[in-house]
This record gives structure tokens, sequence and C-alpha cells, in this order.
């Protein structure tokens, strides 16, 4: 206990010393309190005060809580935390490890008497503990600023710690293995930058994959109700020959949409969910009833299946479709990819000779 | 971690808790691409002695220091270190250790540097925080001890290195090179320091490249050369063999001396000359002088001669038939799995 509160107490030296944590957490309480700035009334977005007036987006359509909620989820969470935060964090953390397994630091640490690998685990929490303090102190300053200005205390924002705080460590699992591959602060902020892209273009070619899959099915529904109106209301008259050629063609995509679907899963199993482990926080704390409904522009406002798919319906299957993930699936399935990375990591480090 | 062979017999390990801090057998490590670092070394290093590990650039010093420091897997090893199996984690808690190219983290200052591995080796804070104190007050560093290592100079470095390494309390204390960039008044007090760990019954395991260094505070030395330990011993013992008298004398005839059986050369300078007796002993000198009174001999000076650590040391890591030092660096190719 304590060597590791020793490597922790280290740990949080060496982030204090480095000038970007108080930068990251100085950015942290700008983008708080911009979000404080703005506001919702009756005839559009305020901020401080002046009003800009916004249809779509005023209080009648958005209540002040449901706009915080969704300002703290979509901006603070979806862009602030797993994006800029996230990029400030990696290059914060990433020496943490090159640096304990570079040549003359090594050697003081691995000849004390601990074990390579919770030497090894204690330094990859300490590089957490960045992103903890971070995500703590900006969901505390949101919790306020929901609370003051929305009006409605939401204790369901702290979910966005644990949250953030996984979605982090499956990116500094994959920088922990190249620091003790690459011993290279650059090389494994780099590798691990491309991973994540990797990952997030892997999930996004799944999700597009299924939105054309779903898309499909939608179709062949849309064209056999088409028919069965036509059918109903002109009887044998009906001319529904294109129809049926289009549902014909519909029908015959549909084993290819669902073996590349298949094939996506597998894919994106074992990867770590950086972007669905953060839409938990979405489904969490806004539900769809709050939301609300898209405008509907008749039947040909969707690019899909040519206009017969309406975009409103297409988005609420998509949402049923993502709610099919549960978060035991995202979060396990990330953090067996974890698992298995840190392991790897520490069977390394501990054969390794330095 | 087999390699290790932590199956050491009890008797063995009980001989060696009484009376060695350090007891290596056929300590061997290959690393890849095949580079002999070390071919079965042995060494003894008896408690509460300061002993010297020398050798040229690349003999393996630092990767035998690595190996009973844990930070080198070696291929093979047996023995005890402190009474436990070599490889042993536990057994660190009581060894203090300085390598060579350390690197300090430059967020922390000296004091904190102490704390920090001192707290590494489970030692107590409040014991931590006041050893800390005395520690670098001891090593002349009490005035920078709030100061960043980076501030420090190399001497620095090293001064706060040895405090570093003292502040578990251990009983067997590894020196790697400590010394490098101290200046002469650092180093003296360094050797100070080295006596007075002795003087407390530590072991001190000193690896450094300084021969009059270790020369004025080694009880014990080895050398190695190309991963083998050629010579081991105390300095008396390694530099037995080149002890002789040599009297100097002028204004004498050499071929009017009579001594017999008696083994000696006779060099000559210009006017003075000078007799050499090769492992000569006083009772040996005695007849020789008044022989050289007798024949009118002048003596100028009667001198007990012996070669110096660096002699011994020179001599040791020369191939004995061609006098060639090998060149730098370990043996690579296949292990020989010959007995050093």
């Amino acid at each position: 206990m304590m060597q590791t509160l020793a490597l922790m107490l280290d740990a949080y030296r060496e982030l204090n010393y480095r000038r970007l944590f108080w930068i990251a957490l100085a950015l942290s309480a700008v983008v708080v309190l911009s979000v404080a700035a703005l506001g919702v009334n009756d005839r559009g977005v305020t901020i401080l005060h002046w009003t800009v007036e916004m249809q779509g987006m005023n209080s009648t359509i958005f209540s002040p809580a449901l706009f915080y909620k969704a300002a703290f989820v979509g901006l603070g969470v979806g862009v602030w935390l797993t994006w800029v935060a996230t990029i400030l964090a990696l290059i914060t953390t990433a020496g943490i490890i090159p640096d304990l397994v570079s040549s003359g630091s090594i050697d003081l640490a691995v000849s004390k008497p601990i074990s390579r690998a919770r030497l090894l685990l204690t330094k990859f929490a300490g590089g957490l503990l960045f992103s903890t303090l971070q995500v703590t102190v900006f969901t505390a300053g949101s919790f306020l600023v929901i609370g003051l200005r929305g009006g409605t205390w939401e204790p369901g924002v702290f979910l966005a710690i644990p949250l953030v705080i996984l979605f982090y460590s499956y990116l500094y699992s994959f920088c922990a293995l190249m620091g003790v591959l690459t011993r290279s602060t650059v090389a494994s902020l780099l590798l691990t930058i491309l991973f994540w892209a990797v990952c997030s273009m892997f999930w996004i070619a799944y999700v597009g994959v299924n939105t054309g899959r779903i898309a499909n099915d939608l179709n062949i529904v849309s064209i056999e109700r088409i028919i069965e109106e036509r059918v109903r209301d002109r009887g044998e008259r009906a001319d529904n020959a294109k129809l049926e050629s289009d549902l014909e063609r519909a029908k015959s995509w549909q084993p290819f949409w669902n073996r590349v679907s298949r094939y996506g899963e597998w894919v994106v199993t074992p990867l770590p969910k950086t972007a669905a482990t953060i839409e938990l926080l979405e489904r969490q704390l806004i539900s769809a009833a709050d939301l609300p409904e898209p405008p509907d522009r008749g039947g040909n406002d969707s690019p899909f299946a040519g206009g017969r798919v309406k975009q409103r319906d297409l988005q609420r299957e998509l949402v049923a479709w993502q709610s099919q993930h549960s978060p035991a699936w995202i979060i396990g399935t990330s953090l067996g990819f974890e698992v298995v990375v840190l392991g790897l990591c520490v069977w390394i480090f501990r054969r390794r000779d330095y | 971690m087999g390699v290790w062979a932590e199956a050491a017999p009890r008797g063995y390990i009980e001989r060696s808790m009484a009376d060695f801090a350090l007891d290596l057998r056929s300590v061997s490590k290959t690393y890849k691409g095949r580079v002999q670092a070390l071919r079965e070394v042995s060494l003894a290093v008896p408690k509460g002695s300061v002993f010297g590990l020398l050798g040229p650039n690349g003999a393996g010093k630092s990767t035998l220091v690595k190996i009973m420091t844990t930070v080198v897997r070696p291929t093979h090893a047996e023995g005890v270190i402190l009474g436990e199996p070599i490889g042993r984690k536990s057994v660190l808690a009581r060894v203090g250790y300085l390598p060579e190219h350390h690197r300090f983290p430059p967020y922390l200052t000296g004091r904190q540097l102490v704390e920090h591995y001192g707290a590494l080796a489970n030692v107590p804070r409040r014991i931590r925080r006041s050893r800390a104190a005395a520690l670098l007050e001891l090593v002349g560093m009490a005035a920078w001890a709030d100061k960043r290592t980076t501030t420090y100079s190399k001497g620095m470095q090293q001064r706060t290195g040895i405090a570093m390494a003292l502040v578990n309390d251990p009983a067997l204390v590894i020196l790697d090179e400590p010394t490098d960039g101290v200046d002469p008044v650092g180093r003296r007090e360094i050797r100070a320091i080295l006596q007075r760990m002795r003087d407390e019954g530590r072991t001190v395991f000193l690896n450094s490249h300084l021969l009059g260094e270790v020369e004025m505070v080694c009880d014990r030395v080895a050398v190695m050369v190309q991963g083998r330990v050629v010579q081991h011993g105390t300095i008396d013992e390694l530099t037995a063999n080149s002890r002789r008298y040599e009297i100097t004398c002028v204004r004498f005839d050499a071929e009017l001396l009579r001594l017999g059986e008696r083994e000696h050369r006779v060099e000559v300078a210009g006017d003075r000359k000078r007799i050499v007796i090769p492992r000569g002993t006083p009772d040996d000198v005695q007849p020789l002088i008044d022989e050289l009174r007798r024949v009118g001999a002048v003596i100028t000076g009667v001198h007990d001669v012996r070669e110096s650590l660096e002699d011994m040391f020179l001599r040791a890591v020369r191939d004995p038939t061609t006098g060639i030092a090998p060149p730098p660096g370990a043996i690579q190719g296949r292990s020989s799995g010959a007995k050093s």
C-alpha cells in the first residue's frame, strides 16, 4: 500500500510539473463557464444578456434543463472531454511509461522490492489520474451549471466520470503497450491516435452498414405496405410491376446487408468502443421522449431507398438498434480488449532486460 | 523465473548467511544476438567488507550488478544475496543501489527523491523523512534538499544518489561509479562515507573505473574480463606475487658481490645501481645489506615494493602470452559453458 501511494503521489507530482495539465484544467473551466453563459428563452439562444433568435432552438422546444443537459452531453462530453481534453491528456500522459522504461530511470524503479507488474499497473493508473482529475472538475462544474442555470439538479451527470475514465483507459492501455514496446513518447502518442482513428472508422463503418441494412428493411416494409394499399384501393387493376421489381431487388440485398452487418459485428466486438461508451451517458441522461420529434416532411426526406423511407423512421430504428447493444456488451468487450492489451504490456515489461 | 535457480540448498544458504553478504555461483547472461555478457561468474563478498569490481569496458560488471538488482534476468544464476536466493524481490528492501547512468525524475527535489525511493523500499513515512534529512546532511546536500534535481550538477546528483541508496538502511550497498563527475573534495567525502558504511557493518559493492579510489577503500576486489572473473581476492593477495625489495646504492662493483643461490637481479642506471629481490622478506634483505657494506657500497635506500592496483589490473586484463589487452565489449557467439 505504501508503495502504491508513493507511486500515485509521484504521478500527481509529475502531472503537476507538466504545464499542460493546468492548461487543460483551465480550458475545462473555460468550457464550463462558456456553457453557463449560454441560455435559452422563448425567442432563441441567449449569450449572457444577448439573444440570438432561433426558431428550432428555443424554450418552447427545449426546456432550460434539457438545453443544459444536451449542452453537457453534446458539447461538454461529446466534443470537449472525448476529443480535445482526450488529446491533451494523451499528449500529457503518453510519456509516463516511456519515461519509466527509459535507461537510467528503470534501474531505479525495478531495483526496489516491488513487482514489475504492480509497478507498471500503478504507473498506468497514475496516467489515468490526469483524466480523472479533469473529468471530475469538469463534471462538478457542469452539475452546478445545470442546477443553477437549468433549474434541475441532475446527479446523473456524475456518470460521466467513470464513463470518460473508461473511455480514456481503453486508449491509454494501448498507449502504455506502445510505450513499453517503442520506449518513445512521440511514437506511442502517434500510434495511439492512429489506433483511435482506426477504431472510430471501424465503428462508423459498422454503424453505416447497419444504417444501410435497416434502411433496406424499412424499404421492404414500405414497398409491401404501398402495394397492399394499392391492391386494397384499386384491386387487380393496380400496376405494381415497378414496385414489385423494387421489392424483389430490396429483398435480394437483404442477405448481403445481413452478412456485412454480421462481419462488422465480428470486427468491432473485440475492439474498444470509444464512441459507444460515451453515448451511454447520453442514453442515461436524455431519454428519447424528452427530445422534440423531428419534423415530418412527408415521404421524400430521406436519401435512402428512393425516398420511400422517412428519415424520422430510420432515426427511430437506428436508436432502437443501438439500444440493442447493452452497456454490458459495450463496456465488457472494451474492457476485454483493455485487459488483453494490459496483460501483453505487463508480460513484455516483466520479461525484458533493462 | 526458473533462470534464477531458486532451489539453492538450505545448508548452502545458511552457510552463506553467516559469512557472506553476497555469494554468487555460475551466473551467466547471454543477450539476444548471442552476446555473452557473463560466463559462469562466481563471486563471494564477505559481510561488512568494501568490495571493488573492476574490469575494462564491456567486461560485464554492470550486467552482474543489474542481475543482482533484478534489472536484468540472468540466463542462469545460483547463489544468495543477504541470505536469500538471488532474484528474489523481497531482499531488495535491504539493498541500496545507485546505478551508473541514473536519471532522476526532473519534477522531484532532492528530498522528495530520497523519500520517494524510501517509500518504494517500504520505509515507513516518519522514518524516511528523518532519514532523508540526515542523509542529505551527510552527503552535503542539505542546503539543496528542496531544489529540483534538474538544477543539480553531476556531482550533486551523485551525492543525492548516495543518500537515496542509503534511505532504506541497507545491509548491502551497490554503487556503480559513485564518484563519477564528483570533484576531488567530493571524492574524499564519498570515500569517508564508504568507510563509515563499512564501520557501521554494511557491505559495500563498488563498481568503479577509478583504480586509485578502489585501492584506497576496498578490502577485496575482483577483476572481470569479457564476462569472466579473472582475479579475485584481497589487494594484498592479488599483489603478493609482485612484492619485492629494492636496494639502491652507489659506488660499488657488482662483480664483487657474493650472494650465493639467492635470487636477485642488478639494474644499473649510470652511477646508481638497484638490486631487486623478488618476493623478498625483511629477513632475506639483511644478509644482502651486510654484503653490500662489505664491498664498500653506499646504500641510499631500501624499499619494500609491490605493484599498484593499476599494474595488477593491467596485468590481469592482458593476455599473458601476447601482452595484448582484449578489445572492449563482450564476446559474441555461442555460449561456451566453460568455468571461470
